[in-house]
């Protein structure tokens, strides 16, 4: 009896404890822990509590439908309850396990009904209907909707951030647009300031990490780069701009040929006079003037500058070795000089006789007369947007660190120049480097500037600039991991 | 006789050159209201007044966050300024031949003839880059160094002009030297003092480079004192070097609205200096 007894208390716990392991998942089945509703990450809280029955969470039907704006009415006679968003009709009745939507019949789980004075609606049925998204988070029983208009926001930060940014003016205009576009369609907003204060004060302002990123036309030298050692600032290109060679002839619009030796020629102050032979023989039909030419030049520090003497560099052995290239450089002839791409087209549209360089937009705005260059393959092509993406259809330098002046293909504007946006490759503050690297991949890589690029007159970059860029923003890199997803 | 005469015609041509001058002086300022006016009014409305700046492309847009920048940091800058110049001012006047009093009238003037630009960079310089951020609390440190001289000069003056006859009165009857001050010279010199700041606030108003270089500039909404803010000269600078017609069309707006708050201001220092000195 006493060693029986003994086997049947062993085996008595045994199958007690059986009996509570088996228990265990019935348990966790009937979690009582509250639900919650978040609706775009914001946390929905009605007067009921929501509630899960026979499988189905349900919501009261004001909650739900007023946070996916729909209107709601409710038909005492016949206990229907209507929700109506746009076109989208939703009718549900209570204790009726069918459904209308926008007039098709749907079977439902669970009916609507009443729990606790309140009507009682089936929250996935509900939000689905009207185009949100719904997620279960078992673990912390949370019920995520997402409404349409939301999933199609971005959302690179967790909270509402600002940036500040500044630098090159050239692009300025188009950088005010997208960022205003930008920041309507993230959710929390990104709103980044961007100051036209030049590429030179761009770049004193990265280095200083008192912008953000920052814009520049010029690339940064070698000596800046080591300032910032062993991080590293990448030049990511955004778009490109044809630099016009414009002029005022009084009569003479638009058309004015020009190879790259009159142009040097003309810079260099060889050229002095606009009937000079070597320009008439290139414009046999124009009748130009016993004129003297005025020079106008950018009297700031500029991006434009350094593309137009990029170029004459290029083309000009004479200006490669007495001038060289620069935002700013000593101008051998006798020159004018006027602040900004405005500055120069006032200077030139005052000048009779004047011929200048400004960048597209400002000579199309200015209504300036511009000049046909000769390319390397020696057509005479006008500026343009198509001409000028055409300059880097074939670019020598894969990497995108040069301005793609005096390019072989056959109908490129020789004076194209690129525009630069320099990071950090190493960033310093998680959110801003989220923020930088989703608004370059949404402006560049996702091809987003493009309809307000030629609007603007820049051209937007060939296919192997954007996986360029796409390549440099996989790169940048927060606590050693790389920030792109 | 003849000199006489001679003496008459001098006078006389001299009057003529003083006038002419005189109207060339207000021809220049006709002009310029005129012009800003020609411009700028075709696009100043209640929604330009009040709406973010638009994108090239985009109709509408204003200045409103401009003008709140402008107003905010001016008066940021006033409020540092105005106490500190004040007591300046009362100390100058108060011991007008110390060997300190000679330094700081001297570094007074030496500061109202450093150009708006050079105050700008020493703030960048001191502040934007340690901190490492632009902000409207800058920009209202630098105002409040471009107005400090006017303010502290103009104070000097005016606590001057109360009469010494008075203050010895009032020391005769046993009030101290600061009940002297207090009740005595600074309500006195009230509406003078007025007249100093209001001018100071708005040359401070019409500044470009100390805001440029401290506040740096924005598309958006002022949302703390610690971010980069927009203010009516700097958009107007950035606006009206643009190549785009609707904004250099916005910064004739702006800067009729500008022109126009700061002839407000200076017409009622002229009427406050008028009602004070009648009072007297």
């Amino acid at each position: 009896m006493k060693k029986q007894s003994l086997l049947t208390r062993v085996l008595a716990v045994l199958a007690c404890l059986v009996t509570l392991v088996s228990l265990l998942p019935a348990m966790a089945q009937a979690d009582t822990r509250p639900i919650t509703i978040e609706f775009n990450a914001r946390e929905l809280r009605g007067d009921v509590a929501p509630q899960i029955i026979g499988g189905r969470t349900m919501v009261p039907m004001r909650l739900i439908f007023e946070a996916l704006g729909a209107e709601v009415t409710w038909n005492d006679a016949t206990q229907t309850v209507v929700g109506r968003q746009g076109n989208v009709t939703i009718s549900l009745t209570i204790g009726n396990r069918n459904a209308t939507v926008g007039g098709r019949a749907v079977a439902l789980d669970q009916p609507a009904q009443i729990f606790a004075g309140r009507t009682m609606v089936p929250v996935r049925f509900i939000a689905e209907s009207l185009g949100a998204t719904v997620e279960w988070d078992d673990a912390r029983r949370i019920v995520r909707i997402t409404s349409a208009a939301q999933s199609r926001m971005r959302s690179p930060v967790t909270s509402e951030l600002r940036m500040t940014t500044g630098g090159a003016s050239f692009p300025f205009p188009l950088y005010t647009r997208l960022i205003t576009e930008y920041a309507a369609v993230t959710n929390p907003r990104v709103q980044i300031e961007y100051a036209s204060v030049g590429s030179g004060a761009g770049i004193r302002g990265i280095l200083a990490r008192t912008f953000d990123f920052a814009g520049s036309d010029a690339p940064m030298t070698a000596a800046q780069q080591a300032q910032v050692w062993p991080n590293e600032v990448l030049h990511i290109p955004t778009v490109m701009g044809a630099v016009a060679v414009v002029y005022n002839l009084g009569g003479i619009g638009s058309g004015l040929r020009l190879t790259p030796g009159a142009l040097a020629d003309i810079y260099l102050g060889r050229v002095t006079h606009w009937n000079d032979p070597s320009i008439r023989l290139l414009n046999p039909t124009l009748s130009l003037p016993d004129q003297r030419i005025t020079l106008v030049r950018r009297s700031d520090s500029s991006g434009t500058t350094f593309i137009f003497t990029n170029y004459l560099s290029k083309v000009s052995p004479t200006w490669r070795t007495d001038v060289g290239e620069g935002t700013t450089v000593r101008w051998p002839g006798t020159t004018i000089g006027g602040a900004g791409n405005a500055g120069v087209a006032a200077q030139v549209s005052q000048l009779p006789g004047a011929i200048g360089y400004v960048e597209l937009s400002t000579a199309v705005q200015s209504r300036l007369s511009m000049a046909h260059m000769q390319n390397r393959a020696g057509n005479f092509i006008a500026p343009s947007v198509e001409a000028a993406s055409a300059a880097a259809i074939i670019m020598e330098d894969a990497s995108f660190m040069t301005h793609p002046t005096d390019s072989i293909a056959h109908t490129a504007y020789p004076i194209v120049g690129i525009t630069w946006i320099l990071v950090y490759r190493d960033q310093e503050n998680e959110a801003k480097a989220r923020a930088t690297v989703d608004f370059l991949r949404w402006a560049v890589v996702e091809r987003n500037l493009e309809p307000f690029a030629a609007e603007l007159h820049y051209s937007p970059l060939p296919e192997t600039g954007i996986n360029r860029v796409r390549r440099l923003l996989q790169s940048i890199t927060f606590g050693g991991q790389p920030v792109w997803r | 006789m003849t000199n006489r005469r001679k003496r008459k015609a001098l006078g006389l041509l001299f009057e003529a050159l003083c006038v002419l001058a005189a109207g060339i002086a207000i021809l220049v300022l006709a002009l310029i209201l005129y012009y800003v006016f020609r411009r700028g009014i075709a696009v100043v409305n209640f929604s330009f007044l009040t709406s973010l700046p638009a994108p090239v492309g985009v109709a509408g847009g204003g200045i409103g966050n401009a003008l709140i920048g402008s107003l905010l940091m001016v008066g940021l800058g006033a409020l540092i300024a105005v106490p500190v110049c004040i007591a300046a001012a009362v100390f100058l006047d108060q011991n007008p031949a110390s060997k300190l009093s000679a330094f700081v009238r001297f570094a007074t003037r030496v500061l109202s003839g450093v150009p708006s630009m050079v105050i700008g960079l020493f703030v960048f310089g001191q502040l934007v880059l340690r901190t490492g951020n632009y902000s409207a609390l800058a920009g209202g440190i630098a105002l409040s160094i471009v107005m400090a001289p006017i303010i502290t000069l103009s104070a000097e003056e005016m606590l001057r002009l109360v009469p010494s006859s008075q203050r010895e009165a009032s020391m005769a009857l046993g009030a101290t030297k600061q009940q002297t001050v207090f009740r005595l010279v600074l309500p006195g010199a009230a509406g003078g003092l007025i007249v100093g700041v209001m001018l100071a606030v708005a040359l401070a108003a019409g500044q470009t480079a100390p805001v440029l270089l401290t506040a740096l500039t924005s598309r958006f909404w002022l949302e703390s004192l610690q971010q980069p803010t927009a203010s009516l000269p700097v958009l107007i600078y950035h606006y009206a070097t643009s190549p785009f017609a609707d904004w250099q069309a916005h910064a004739w707006g702006a800067a009729l609205v500008l022109v126009v708050a700061i002839l407000v201001l200076n017409v009622t220092a002229q009427l406050f200096l008028g009602l004070s000195n009648r009072r007297r």
